[in-house]
């Protein structure tokens, strides 16, 4: 999902980026629980103590050894702890790959502030969850995540390929693989660029994108086998020919 | 210009992988005969947005590439948003 390794183990935008997934923080957690602004970028939070929990502690596990419970969401809500009183509710999205901070607070018991009678009366009004906004803002990061790789690795992909008769794997915008075979006919001055792409979490909106970023141009036509192969199970591909 | 269809949705992945059961074959096979069935009756639409893909690679600047790649995001987080609330527990 647009996790450039160089941005490994570093905050970008709302996001801390780890190798499998990203960490982010909803809106209202945000603007509720750290009293911030819904904008703000995850370095502006990120030397709160549960931020750090935060992030020590989810960027390799999404899970912990105890959920808040009973909620009524429906998905697996794990408690997040630092030191005797901080406490935070975290959940895994698995499908986006992202684990999202969903509520801060401290924990002291029997009192009426407690963080967790408060988590579930965020939880019962429905608003413990990340919402429609929290996900469009971090698409938008991704795509432009995604747009700034693959302008770089393009170029730099067409090269190597060209270099190095064959088929060749890459990730692009540390996002999807793509296979891709540069042709080259010396006699006609002709050159072919095959790429193939896996079916599966390919957004649609990138595939254009992607082809324009190893030629700006429209002469894209689709294939139904790489030069050397047919097209593996949940592969499609395209192929860009351009003479003299 | 389409503001639907981002990804492959996860009904036709679920719905993929049953119907492959059934005939043997790999969910992702009949993916890709889904994709490019799509990619075939939307051949014009897709003409269209690889050429201003085109069009912004040579002559726009990188925001105006990030807002053509985002086109879709609003419709998308709300979609994704709606799935999360479908897993909710009614009373």
């Amino acid at each position: 999902m647009t996790r450039p390794s160089a941005l490994f183990g570093r905050p970008s935008a709302g996001s801390f980026i780890s190798e499998r997934w990203e960490l982010r923080i909803t809106r209202r957690c945000l603007e509720e629980d750290l009293g911030v602004s819904g904008d703000s970028a995850f370095e502006d939070v990120s030397q709160r103590e549960i931020v750090k929990a935060f992030v020590k502690d989810r960027r390799d596990r999404v899970h912990d050894t105890r959920q808040v419970a009973p909620l009524t969401c429906g998905v697996p809500v794990w408690v997040l702890a630092r030191g005797d009183d901080h406490r935070a509710a975290t959940w895994y999205d698995e499908d986006e790959e992202v684990v999202w901070l969903l509520a801060y607070g401290i924990h002291r018991s029997g009192e009426p502030d407690d963080f967790f009678p408060d988590c579930k009366q965020i939880d019962a009004a429905d608003r413990l969850l990340p919402v429609a906004e929290d996900y469009t803002r971090m698409f938008d990061e991704r795509g432009e995540r995604f747009v700034h790789a693959v302008r770089i690795e393009a170029p730099l992909i067409l090269r190597a390929a060209r270099e190095a008769p064959g088929e060749h794997r890459y990730m692009l915008g540390g996002e999807f693989g793509a296979c891709i075979t540069v042709e080259v006919d010396d006699e006609l001055d002709a050159e072919a660029v095959t790429i193939a792409f896996r079916v599966d979490s390919l957004p649609f909106s990138h595939v254009s994108i992607v082809l324009a970023a190893f030629y700006a141009d429209h002469a894209w036509e689709p294939v139904t086998r790489m030069p050397g192969r047919g097209l593996h199970a949940g592969e499609f591909a395209y192929t860009h020919t351009r003479v003299g | 210009m389409s503001t639907n269809v981002v990804r492959v949705p996860r009904e036709v992945h679920q719905e993929a992988a049953q119907v492959a059961a059934m005939r043997g074959q790999q969910p992702g096979q009949l993916l890709a005969e889904a994709w490019r069935e799509y990619m075939a009756r939307h051949r014009d639409q897709f003409a269209t947005e690889l050429e201003e893909a085109a069009r912004l690679m040579r002559n726009g600047t990188a925001e105006d590439l990030v807002a053509f790649a985002n086109r879709h995001n609003r419709e998308r987080g709300a979609a994704t948003a709606e799935r999360i609330r479908a897993k909710r527990k009614t009373a």
